[in-house]
């Protein structure tokens, strides 16, 4: 199978670890990826000016719609861009374009979590895990990944694909309080104690209920796991280590962790890799 | 509790706040499910988005001026749960459109615009980020997108 391959502007930049893991993940399960050059997707920007956000998303639909693939998003945010963009497009922007609205809309976009569950399947991925993940994992969805209802199949509370991946490396997928609320990213350059506050709940709701947290947003893993130690001012020692949900699946294909960037990963992971790795 | 004056009141407000794609608040009956769901209410109670719905449906426009209008995070925990069908989080990113057009824009909030409508995007690898993704086996990234937001926003 292939895709097109749009990481964002933030991944490249503060989740290096995440974009090879991912690279590798798919490899291993054949999925083959085409990158796509290109530019934000407005996301940063809507609170300024919704509009001029749209037509960041509209223009990355755009450069996908050249190619047949179905675009595959690494972040939550860039896939509610852009799933948002095609549900009310800007016809004059498009015009500007040269492309007409169906062309846009039917682009396909999917999370790399949904390609992963949908589309290969948990079977395939079950017949490919070599070493299961012995351990509790706190998953966090993040907010982007199944809301507003309006764009995604996924119960809008109650989330189930992300926690049916981790099983199926090996992994036990605890159930926590607000599992499916927010991680305070969005606030990080509002306000920074707002965000800290609202990372530090989530945090403290896994607290010696899990052995590691899974995310699958750049932006989530850098408040629980690159503002861990400033979270820590305020609840006490954590040390919870936050994989991207590549490294995990990486792992349980048999994939050697040096190759799934942990040596990016700001919370050390060495104990839980020695728990778990044969 | 706070006097209201009348006459002050800007009965367009939500006229205005429709105009940047706010969508019918007159539904909200303030019954407040959204902030009994609102993980930022839980950790600052200056967000309170039934009072803002509140304050726009009187007409306040003082709203427009405060630093809380600026702390909804975009969860969609209260959109999901309104049972009067208000997009609130719609509704936030409206007001804080009007709140720009109108002249209030946080420094942060614009320093990111500004950086992403003239760079064409929010993070730039540096020299350093661009070793760290060698080390990892990733190509170093040297992308100029400037053209891209000048096509973008030539309109």
């Amino acid at each position: 199978m292939k895709y097109t391959l749009y990481t964002g502007c933030m991944i490249p930049v503060t989740a290096p670890h995440y974009e090879v893991s991912a690279k590798k993940v798919c490899e291993s399960l054949a999925i083959e990826l085409e990158p796509l050059k290109a530019p934000c997707c407005g996301n940063p920007i809507k609170v300024v000016n919704a509009s001029e956000a749209a037509k960041m998303a509209l223009y990355i639909l755009w450069l996908a719609s050249e190619r047949e693939n179905c675009v595959m998003t690494l972040c939550s945010a860039c896939t509610s861009s852009l799933l948002h963009a095609q549900k009310k497009v800007d016809k004059k922007f498009l015009d500007q374009l040269n492309v007409d609205a169906e062309t846009i809309q039917n682009v396909r976009v999917k999370h790399f979590i949904k390609v992963l569950h949908e589309d290969i399947g948990l079977k395939t991925i079950e017949k490919n895990i070599k070493i299961p993940i012995n351990a509790k994992a706190a998953v966090h969805y993040g907010c982007h990944f199944h809301r507003p209802s309006s764009l995604y199949t996924e119960d809008p509370e109650y989330p189930h694909s992300l926690d049916e991946l981790a099983e199926i490396c090996g992994a036990h997928s605890i159930e926590y309080r607000r599992k499916s609320m927010c991680c305070g990213s969005p606030l990080m350059g509002v306000d920074f104690d707002v965000s800290l506050k609202m990372t530090s709940k989530k945090l403290q709701d896994i607290k010696n209920a899990a052995d590691f947290m899974v995310v699958t947003c750049p932006g989530c893993a850098f408040m629980f796991d690159g503002k861990q130690k400033s979270v820590e001012s305020i609840t006490g020692e954590l040390n919870i280590p936050v994989l991207f949900y590549s490294q995990v699946l990486g792992l349980a294909l048999g994939i050697p962790p040096e190759e799934l960037g942990f040596s990016m990963n700001r919370v050390r992971v060495d104990s839980l890799l020695e728990k778990v790795l044969p | 509790m706070r006097e209201i004056n009348f006459s002050e009141l800007d009965r367009t407000l939500t006229d205005k706040v429709k105009e940047f794609n706010g969508h019918d608040i007159e539904f909200c009956y303030q019954c407040g499910t959204c902030t009994a769901s609102c993980p930022v209410f839980e950790v600052n109670a200056d967000y309170n988005p039934r009072k803002i719905i509140r304050m726009l449906l009187l007409g306040m426009k003082e709203v427009l001026t405060e630093d809380f209008v600026w702390l909804c995070s975009s969860c969609y925990a209260c959109q999901e749960r309104c049972p009067q069908g208000v997009l609130i989080p719609e509704l936030m990113r409206a007001v804080k459109n009007l709140a720009v057009s109108e002249g209030y824009t946080p420094e942060g909030v614009q320093e990111q615009y500004t950086k992403v409508i003239t760079e064409g995007v929010l993070y730039k690898p540096s020299s350093y980020d661009n070793r760290k993704r060698k080390r990892l086996g990733l190509e170093a990234i040297d992308d100029d997108y400037t053209d891209d937001v000048a096509k973008i926003f030539e309109g």
